[in-house]
């Protein structure tokens, strides 16, 4: 997913992932039919997402000792909601708790993605149609908060800063 | 004889394409910004309702096609964009749960289940309105409230395609 345009460009490091979504079986998604699964815990495929989309931008740090901002993310809802019953509709909601670690102050950003699935018959479609709805909504969730006026702002505030600092430092 | 019919049919053909597609830019935006709705005070509807209604309606703008790109609440959008870009805010603004009694023993649509609803049209640039939709919805009270959210997103969208028609005329 591609990154907004910051008005600095800090490097972002994802410190932790934490579920909070009070499921107990986080990779259950769905009961009928047998059940359907995620191969990965929502947790891990998010960081992973992020990771991926921030990394793409060139906003990833190499380490928490070398990052401008860490990011503290807390997953809500990850798989399918309650829909109409003539769909699936899949619902990926998160906060993220952006630290700078030199001056300790933190912004809290949320983002959330929502998709629309057709319902199947047969369970390899259904299958197929759940991903699709799953991957859909973590990549709108990704998009609301990449490319979000909130972390936009968050950006801005937090490195205020280090933005001073820099116009203010006289060129070599 | 025949070669002119098919050459005219052709010109008119072509014509009728040309036009529907002047029409269509003439109601095009950039991007499209649908907000969650608000309820106003005496709207008894389950929270996850306005989430489903959400989706429903940024399914709706994707599938009728009036934008490039249908964003989500609180993305940012280019300055170049603005001017063509729309926000969709609104309210709820009455909902009846209706009666299955009602419904099943008079019919004729009384005891339906019933939602009302006023959306605002705004240029993300200035903030100019564009005009305000109304969408009454009425279903079978047995049916769930989220299968109304569904009529009512895809009401809506019509009556804004119209909207957004007629400020371009």
């Amino acid at each position: 997913m591609p990154v907004q345009k910051l008005a600095t460009s800090p490097k972002f490091w994802i410190s932790d992932v934490i579920d909070r979504s009070a499921n107990p079986q986080p990779e259950l998604v769905m009961k009928a039919r047998g059940g359907i699964f995620l191969d990965r815990e929502p947790t891990v495929i998010v960081r992973q997402a992020l990771e991926q989309s921030l990394k793409a931008a060139n906003l990833l740090a190499a380490g928490e000792n070398s990052a401008d901002l860490v990011a503290k993310i807390y997953v809500f809802q990850f798989g399918l909601a309650q829909g109409s019953g003539f769909d699936f509709f899949g619902k990926v909601e998160f906060a993220a708790v952006v630290k700078n670690p030199k001056s300790g102050e933190s912004v809290e950003v949320k983002a959330g993605g929502t998709s629309i699935a057709k319902t199947a018959m047969r369970k390899k479609s259904i299958e197929k149609n759940v991903q699709d709805d799953i991957e859909e909504s973590l990549r709108d969730a990704l998009r609301n908060f990449l490319r979000g006026q909130q972390l936009k702002d968050a950006v801005r505030d937090l490195t205020k800063d280090t933005a001073a600092a820099t116009t203010a430092a006289p060129n070599p | 004889m025949r070669i002119r019919f098919h050459l005219a049919l052709v010109a008119l053909v072509l014509a009728c394409t040309i036009g529907a597609a002047g029409k269509d830019a003439a109601t095009h935006y950039k991007t499209i910004e649908a907000k969650h709705f608000t309820q106003a005070e005496g709207v008894e509807l389950d929270p996850t309702f306005g989430d489903y209604f959400y989706a429903e309606l940024r399914q709706e703008l994707k599938k009728q096609k009036l934008a490039d790109e249908v964003i989500g609440e609180g993305e940012t959008v280019d300055d170049a964009d603005a001017a063509q870009s729309l926000v969709i805010s609104g309210t709820i603004t009455e909902y009846n749960k209706g009666s299955v009694v009602k419904s099943a023993i008079i019919g004729f649509g009384v005891g339906s289940r019933s939602l009302k609803m006023d959306a605002n049209l705004q240029r993300r640039s200035n903030q100019q309105n564009l005009g305000v939709v109304h969408v009454h919805v009425r279903v079978d009270p047995r049916w769930k409230p989220a299968v109304m959210a569904k009529f009512a997103a895809h009401q809506l969208v019509k009556e804004v395609k119209d909207e957004s028609k007629k400020s371009a005329e």
